[in-house]
């Protein structure tokens, strides 16, 4: 899954338009690198959960150190929920590109409207 | 079932199932986070209209925890070692897969926290902290090897370097290799003094690192004391068993800043490791400055495998000194069968003209100063210090250009092209002369380029004053051209080189390496 499914595609700049103030190639990498940790993130801590299997037959102190240690740091990998950074990234992606958009056709209608008064009139 | 009280059980070999099982994914998930903070503090530095900022505290906590995770996952092979190694009786028929041990035997695998391993001392025998940086001086750390490395899994190393702080992530990382013979103290010694130089020039965050590998016993100190060739063995095999410390620097930060001096055998050690190091992301580079290189002159064309990195950009910058008239270098040459050592060619020689030339055909800068000190007998030392202003003064340009130029080197290599000729040391004599190495350390401190004038100055008032009688010293040129070309050749003529004498080799005599 890529990390802007869903989002608005990323817009083109039109002449004359300004572009606006959103680094859209450094969203797209910060985006990428979340969405590839929150994957192995997910995928570390399934593959944890399928391999207790291996330590069944494990008991005594140092099996409970080893699933109290786990509990707790899995415990932060599940609360810091990387997701919802995903998310944060995702509305402003959203955002810059509607305002992209906006400013396009907003430096076209103008465009049109200086070049309608450039007419001559007759 | 469970074991009695004060006891403790487990299948070894499902134990190393599971670690195995979670090796890859461990590995996937510190790759994962490489660089990643930083990628996050640059995007949130420019993120501003449209917000978007990432909370960079809360990737740090997920790495910390990821490191914590990968260490336990690999602590659960300790604690099946740990079993093995529980002294218990078995029947005639062997023992059963599930073994029983006592709690106080499998401690043995020591904390199942990272943090709490590397606090304890876990690795006290690979790291020993010199000075901890906490009055705010640059850190020092020194890595022992006198004991090959066994064992370690490069996961093990990354999250080892990563703990102790060896990545490079709060600021530069300075490698610092002896040569033959040198004892724990002299390379520490050579380790501050480097340290001191990024303190000099107010570098922030540095950690140097010093390589702390057995050059008199041979590999695994199981040599005769003071034998070359165990030595150079030696050095070779802690060279290639290094190989993954860089790697785990690489794959945690592949754009650290790290330089590596290297001096005399532990050359070998510095480009072998970095030869077979890996390097996933293509991005990792070192400045690398080879002191007196004891390493055979062709090496890096004829051996690409092993010190291949010497002719790539895994070597950005290099810079070889030289000295035909060596006396430590002529010992190694003079052995049966030996090789011209890089570190007393001469400077069109044909091994050096080959490095030169092939690193020039990638675009690769390299520096190779020929000179004719009498230090150490012609064969410099490691360390920056002691009347050593040559190598202060290389080891304060490779600090420069971490930060982009050495105005420095510049007029470093004024004095070289100027002041030499034939069988002259005048160029030598300047750059360790106490007044020019206190006028370059001001400069350095204030970071302000030192210049010509001031140098000339010194030279004429300092160095050689009037008073000193009629010493003759040549007239100075006209200041050198900037370079127009990749490489920057720096010589002097040697003088003639003392044949070998017939007979048998000669046992080498230790001299101090620094």
């Amino acid at each position: 899954m890529g990390w802007r499914d869903g989002c608005a595609p990323r817009p083109s700049v039109a002449e004359p338009a300004e572009p606006v103030d959103f680094d859209f190639s450094g969203a797209d990498l910060v985006g990428q690198r979340l969405q590839a940790l929150l994957d192995h993130v997910t995928s570390g801590l399934g593959a944890r959960a399928a391999a207790q299997v291996h330590l069944t037959d494990w008991s005594g102190g140092h099996r409970r150190e080893y699933d109290d240690h786990r509990h707790a740091q899995e415990g932060i990998l599940s609360g810091a929920d990387v997701g919802v950074e995903i998310a944060r990234l995702r509305a402003a992606w959203d955002e810059a590109a509607a305002a992209q958009v906006r400013a396009n056709r907003d430096a076209g209608l103008s465009h049109s409207f200086a070049g309608a008064h450039s007419v001559p009139s007759n | 079932m469970s074991p009695p009280a004060g006891a403790t059980a487990a299948d070894p070999e499902k134990l190393d199932v599971y670690v195995g099982a979670m090796e890859g994914s461990d590995q996937a998930l510190n790759d994962a986070l490489a660089g990643l903070p930083d990628v996050l503090r640059g995007w949130n530095a420019g993120a501003a209209t449209f917000g978007g900022r990432i909370d960079v505290d809360k990737v740090l906590a997920v790495d910390g925890a990821v490191d914590e995770l990968s260490y336990l996952d690999l602590w659960v092979g300790r604690v099946a070692d740990a079993f093995r190694d529980a002294d218990r009786i078995c029947s005639s028929d062997g023992c059963p897969a599930v073994l029983l041990a006592s709690e106080l035997q499998i401690d043995a695998a020591g904390p199942p926290s990272l943090a709490q391993a590397v606090a304890e001392g876990q690795y006290g025998h690979l790291f020993v902290v010199e000075r901890d940086g906490s009055d705010g001086r640059t850190r020092v750390v020194r890595l022992t090897v006198d004991t090959l490395p066994e064992g370690m899994s490069e996961l093990e190393w990354q999250l080892v370097v990563e703990e102790m702080g060896l990545t490079g992530a709060d600021g530069p990382l300075h490698t610092v290799v002896h040569g033959w013979g040198s004892t724990s103290d002299g390379a520490t010694g050579a380790g501050l003094a480097t340290a001191d130089l990024y303190d000099q020039q107010g570098v922030e965050g540095a950690t140097v690192l010093v390589v702390d590998w057995d050059a008199g016993d041979g590999a695994g100190g199981l040599g005769t004391p003071w034998d070359f060739d165990d030595a150079e063995e030696s050095a070779q095999a802690t060279g290639d068993a290094l190989a993954p410390l860089f790697t785990a620097i690489a794959r945690s930060n592949p754009d650290a800043d790290v330089n590596v001096t290297a001096h005399s055998l532990g050359n070998h050690v510095a480009s072998r490791a970095l030869s077979q190091m890996e390097d996933p992301s293509s991005r990792f580079s070192v400045g690398y400055l080879m002191v007196q290189p004891a390493i055979p002159a062709g090496a890096a064309t004829d051996d690409t495998e092993h010190y291949g990195a010497l002719l790539g950009r895994r070597v950005r910058d290099l810079t070889i000194t030289i000295n035909t008239g060596d006396d430590a270098l002529f010992w190694y040459e003079a052995r049966p069968f030996a090789p011209e050592a890089l570190g007393d060619e001469a400077a069109d020689g044909p091994g050096l003209a080959a490095l030169v030339e092939w690193r020039a055909a990638a675009g690769l800068d390299t520096q190779v100063v020929d000179h004719n000190s009498d230090a150490g007998g012609g064969h410099l030392g490691l360390s920056p210090d002691g009347g050593q202003g040559l190598v202060r003064s290389l080891t304060q340009e490779q600090i420069d250009q971490l930060g982009g130029s050495s105005p420095q080197a510049e007029v470093r290599r004024w004095i070289y092209q100027t002041y030499s000729g034939p069988d002259s040391q005048v160029a030598d004599v300047i750059i360790d002369h106490p007044a020019v190495e206190a006028y370059f350390a001001r400069q350095q401190e204030a970071g302000v380029a030192p210049t010509v004038a001031d140098v000339e100055h010194i030279i004429r008032t300092e160095v050689f004053p009037p008073s000193t009688g009629p010493t003759p010293m040549p007239t100075p040129g006209p200041p050198p051209s900037p370079p127009t070309g990749t490489t920057t050749t720096t010589t002097t003529m040697p003088p003639p080189v003392p044949a070998p004498s017939p007979g048998p080799a000669p046992t080498p005599v230790p001299t101090p390496t620094g």
